[in-house]
């Protein structure tokens, strides 16, 4: 057996369990000191993300493993770019979160470690091929992300978010593991290949297999916060200290997302896939979306706290999302899939970018109503450039990258023959730029109070990364090379199977 | 290799703009140095380039010249291309003496200029785009740049309209337009798309896309689209309620920007896409729609009758002055000379209309920048102290009105003439809409008037005895519009000429 290639197949995830594990001994025997350990885990976070860029660039369609691993783990070049962009987003999440925790900075170790763990789990879940493999990684993505949420222990906001995840994560892990069984029961594996050639031997549909992959199916949902699966959404975000939902409302998002495109486009919508299921998938997908977009659009216009309107508006963008997945009866399958892969990594870093506004701002204010905003075009302007064009971004205004996003996916709706999907898509913007157009309004309209702090000044690697996630929303939309590459990588999954 | 004229006019404002956002925000003079120098560029080279198309190269225009393309998103069908013809010809000189204006007029503006003027380039990159794009992607994406930072142009640098009647905040005109411009665009969008897939050709150029052939159910659908997403733009009752206030509240140059070229976007991309790309549908829509243009004719002189604060009352009479714009389309199924007329009024309609209400609102904005109000009563008798605002006010005011010798005048006689000949009902020659909207010519003249009296003469108010008159940056807008509305109020034929070559094919008459 071939070890080296073994290794460098699994580069990103090696880097971050080393990292990981020497965080945890470093911060036990060499220093605690929160910058030193924030240094390794962003150098490790770094260091996987070259690594995945470097694997999406070099590697195969498909990477021959060993048997007994390349039962339960693929790496192709989908699984690399996912992980890229996780990987992309968990670094900056990492950036943004230096100096968060100075009031409980015996715990900094800790905190590194858990989004370490987390994002390790999001690695194994892109790239699991087994379904039970895939449930150990999703809790491995999960659990570390319950104590993140109640951080703050003495901050009741905070504790009472960590517990409301918990117990709605816990409801979906077990929705999920229960699905699991089901499938493992009516098709007699946990391997997703078997099962797709036990359902292609099988005469007729089990139900049991329906009811398994609809249970996956809302677990997966109540975990992207997907209506009607979203209601803890709101208020986990809000009591969250603002760097952790900055993590939260990216990449683990964005993996859970790069798991059901994998799942979707490879054993569902394939000739004789599982996509001939006595459900019209597309009109389950339509419902979700459209009623993920119309709740957290309307639910978003009169909130108050920018926090709140952030979550509702994740809660729209998963609804943008999920029409792309409608979008399956595509005849060119790889435009769908480029259209929603593309829109994952352009949400994830608007996403991003304007909750880390919030996670560095919170660092010298408690409240985060509109009105705290005021003038934040004087006291920071680096700040307010970059919120304002994630939040255009997220709102679809061109030529940022969120724009490309939604016309790519728009077109690749429409050529699916649906629509009336595009109208709801079109319309749900023109409401979502209410909201999206407050909070501007706050940082840009009206004059900074006399004698308004300047609000926490930025090291280095912030700014660097204020101006990467700024520039990012220009870029990706107006730089085509991106979309083609996306392209070049959803063909390669659409021809391969 | 001839220089790109068309995209040096187009992305100059826009390299100003990138140069501006990296100077000192205290180096005030520079940028607005960068600022006029850029856009008075754009605005020489959209002259010379109408100079140069109108006497060598006037027979092509019926198709677009000076095309400029480069491949973009191949496997989506988008590239960057850019050309005009005979339609967009006077449109890009109107965006560039306009927003010439408008620059000059912004040497006004007193706080935070680096913002200003980075948003205002970027804003005009966005008109001069809009009518020089070909390919349909790219004219979305200008059409949002153009009319985005208007929302903070209006929201940050507006004025509220406080004193006699509903109140008027900046904050709320300005998401008002927002949202109702973004709607506009969005229907566009979705009729950008449905023509995509229409027509099987899977590509936004727009060169081919004339090219096929769509069925009459398909240019139904397509119609109804564009008309619905530039019908809000352009203000047709009762889609028009962002207007007055968004208007009234923007600050001067952008109250220019906005009624001057902004609401010809919406003229013009009906023009283009309801009467170029769908002309059978057209023909059976438009006639009804000139219902609605009659309707604006006059309920928007009546609201400007009312209106005691001078901005406002300006919005109105745009309003009512788009009305001629939708009266004189709703001839194109008429018989054949009329219709000619019909089009070639309301093509001209755009050019005058925008010139003259710049001319307006830059006037009004430098008195109300002078005065610090913007109520006619409280003017009272200004003519005393500043007879160049009153000049140039009154100028304007008689070329909205349609006196002979100013560009308005041509477009309403053109407007009326062929909507009286070509609107029949059955076989009946019924010209009822022409007479329901000559008596709008009527109620124009009474609010202009009004204004002038009550705002110019009559007994000085004694608050403004020490009041200034025109600073040299704001006489040399007004110079620029208002030469510009004498002159081609004088010679219509250099503006009807080019239209003339595009008019057939509006019409359907002649495949392009």
């Amino acid at each position: 057996m071939n070890w080296s290639h073994l290794l460098v197949q699994f580069t990103p995830e090696v880097a971050v369990l080393v990292t990981v594990v020497w965080v945890i001994l470093s911060d036990l025997f060499l220093s605690r000191h929160p910058s030193g350990l924030w240094r390794q885990c962003f150098l490790g976070l770094a260091a996987a993300t070259m690594g995945a860029a470097f694997l999406c660039h070099v590697s195969t369609p498909t990477a021959d493993l060993p048997l007994h691993i390349g039962r339960v783990l693929i790496v192709s070049q989908l699984t690399s770019t996912l992980k890229f962009i996780v990987l992309l987003l968990s670094t900056l999440a990492v950036v943004f979160s230096y100096k968060s925790f100075e009031e409980t900075e015996r715990h900094a170790g800790e905190y590194y470690a858990l989004i370490l763990f987390s994002t390790l789990g999001g690695l194994l879940c892109i790239s699991s091929q087994d379904l039970a493999l895939f449930f150990i990684s999703f809790e491995l993505l999960s659990l570390p992300l319950y104590m993140l949420c109640g951080f703050r222990r003495y901050n009741s906001a905070s504790a009472e978010a960590g517990l409301k995840y918990f117990v709605n994560g816990a409801l979906s892990s077990a929705l999920m593991l229960y699905g699991i069984s089901w499938i493992y029961g009516s098709m007699g594996s946990t391997h997703l290949p078997t099962i797709l050639a036990n359902y292609q031997a099988m005469e007729g549909v089990p139900q049991g297999f329906l009811l398994g992959c609809l249970l996956v199916l809302s677990g997966l949902a109540f975990k992207v916060a997907v209506a009607p699966f979203h209601a803890w959404a709101p208020d986990v975000y809000t009591g969250a200290p603002p760097a952790v939902s900055t993590f939260l409302a990216s990449a683990p998002k964005v993996t859970m997302i790069g798991f059901v495109i994998r799942l979707f486009w490879q054993y569902l919508d394939v000739p004789g896939g599982a996509f001939n299921l006595p459900v019209d998938w597309v009109f389950l997908f339509a419902v979700l979306s459209a009623g993920s977009m119309f709740v957290g659009n309307l639910s978003a216009l009169p909130q108050t706290d920018v926090r709140k309107i952030f979550a509702y508006s994740g809660i729209a963008q998963m609804g943008y999302l999920f029409l792309g997945l409608a979008a399956c009866n595509n005849p060119h399958r790889e435009q769908s899939l480029a259209a929603v892969i593309f829109y994952t990594g352009v949400y994830g870093l608007s996403n991003l970018g304007a909750w880390a506004v919030l996670a560095v701002l919170a660092r010298s204010q408690d409240r985060f109503d509109l009105d705290s905003l005021r003038g934040l075009h004087q006291r920071n302007p680096v700040l307010a450039a970059c919120l304002a064009l994630c939040l255009m971004s997220l709102a679809g205004v061109p030529p940022l990258s969120g724009f490309m996003g939604k016309f790519y996916l728009f077109r690749a709706i429409y050529e699916s023959g649906l629509p009336f999907l595009v109208v709801l898509g079109i319309l749900n913007s023109v409401i979502s730029l209410f909201y999206y157009f407050k909070v501007l309004k706050a940082a840009y309209f009206v004059e900074a109070e006399e004698g308004a702090s300047a609000g926490p000044t930025l090291p280095m690697a912030q700014q660097l990364a204020f101006q990467l996630c700024l520039w990012s929303n220009v870029v990706l939309g107006l730089w085509p090379g991106v979309i083609a590459e996306v392209e070049r990588v959803a063909s390669t999954i659409t021809q391969g199977s | 290799m001839s220089m790109p004229w068309l995209s040096l006019i187009i992305w100059l404002p826009s390299l100003a703009a990138l140069l501006i956002a990296v100077t000192p925000r205290s180096w005030v003079r520079l940028i607005q140095t960068l600022a006029l120098a850029a856009g008075g560029a754009s605005a020489l080279l959209s002259l010379r380039l109408f100079v140069v198309q109108y006497f060598t190269n006037q027979a092509a225009l019926g198709k677009f010249q000076e095309v400029e393309a480069l491949a973009w998103l191949e496997s989506l069908g988008i590239q960057y291309k850019v050309g005009v013809d005979g339609l967009s010809l006077s449109m890009m000189l109107l965006t560039g003496l306009v927003s010439m204006a408008a620059l000059w007029m912004s040497l006004s503006i007193d706080k935070r200029q680096k913002e200003y003027f980075v948003l205002c380039l970027l804003a005009i990159t966005g008109v001069y785009g809009v009518f020089a794009s070909i390919d349909l992607f790219f004219f979305v994406i200008f059409y949002e740049l153009a009319s985005i930072p208007m929302y903070f142009l209006v929201g940050i640098w507006g004025s509220d309209k406080i004193g006699s009647g509903r109140p008027i905040y900046k904050e709320r005109a300005a998401t008002k337009l927002l949202i109702y411009l973004q709607l506009g665009g969005g229907i566009v969008l979705l009729g950008i798309l449905a023509l995509y897939f229409a027509t099987g050709a899977k590509t936004f150029d727009l060169q081919i896309l004339l090219q096929s052939h769509l069925s009459a159910a398909h240019q139904k659908v397509l119609f109804l689209l564009f008309f619905a997403g530039f019908a809000i733009e352009a203000g047709l009752v009762p889609l028009h309620t962002w207007l007055p206030e968004g208007h009234s509240s923007a600050p001067t140059p952008l109250s220019m920007l906005l009624a001057g070229v902004l609401l010809k976007m919406g003229g013009y991309g009906i023009l283009r896409f309801c009467l170029q790309l769908t002309p059978a549908a057209s023909a059976a829509f438009l006639p009804a729609f000139a219902i609605f243009g009659t309707v604006n004719v006059l309920y928007g002189g009546l609201c400007a009758l009312r209106q005691s604060d001078v901005k406002v009352m300006i919005a109105y009479s745009s309003v009512s002055h788009m009305g001629m714009f939708f009266l004189g389309i709703g001839c194109c199924a008429g018989p054949a000379p009329f219709n000619t007329y019909g089009l070639l009024g309301a093509h001209f309609q755009l050019f005058s209309h925008g010139v003259i209400t710049a001319l307006l609102f830059a006037v009004a904005g430098a008195v109300y920048s002078k005065t610090h109000s913007r109520d006619l009563r409280a003017w009272g008798g200004l003519a005393a102290r500043t007879p160049i605002f009153a000049f140039f006010y009154i100028l304007a005011a008689m070329g909205s009105l349609g006196l002979p010798g100013l560009t308005g005048f041509w477009a309403e006689f053109m407007v009326l003439f062929g909507s009286w000949g070509s609107l029949t009902v059955g076989d009946y020659h019924l010209p009822l809409l022409t007479i329901m909207a000559v008596p709008g010519l009527l109620i124009t003249t009474m609010f202009l008037l009004r204004s002038v009296q009550y705002g110019f003469f009559g007994p000085l108010n004694p608050d403004h005895c020490n009041v200034q008159d025109a600073s040299w940056w704001e006489v040399m807008a007004f110079v620029t519009l208002a030469s510009s509305a004498l002159f081609f109020g004088i010679v219509p034929r250099l503006l009807t000429e080019p239209a003339l070559r595009i008019i057939p094919a509006l019409l359907g008459v002649e495949t392009p």
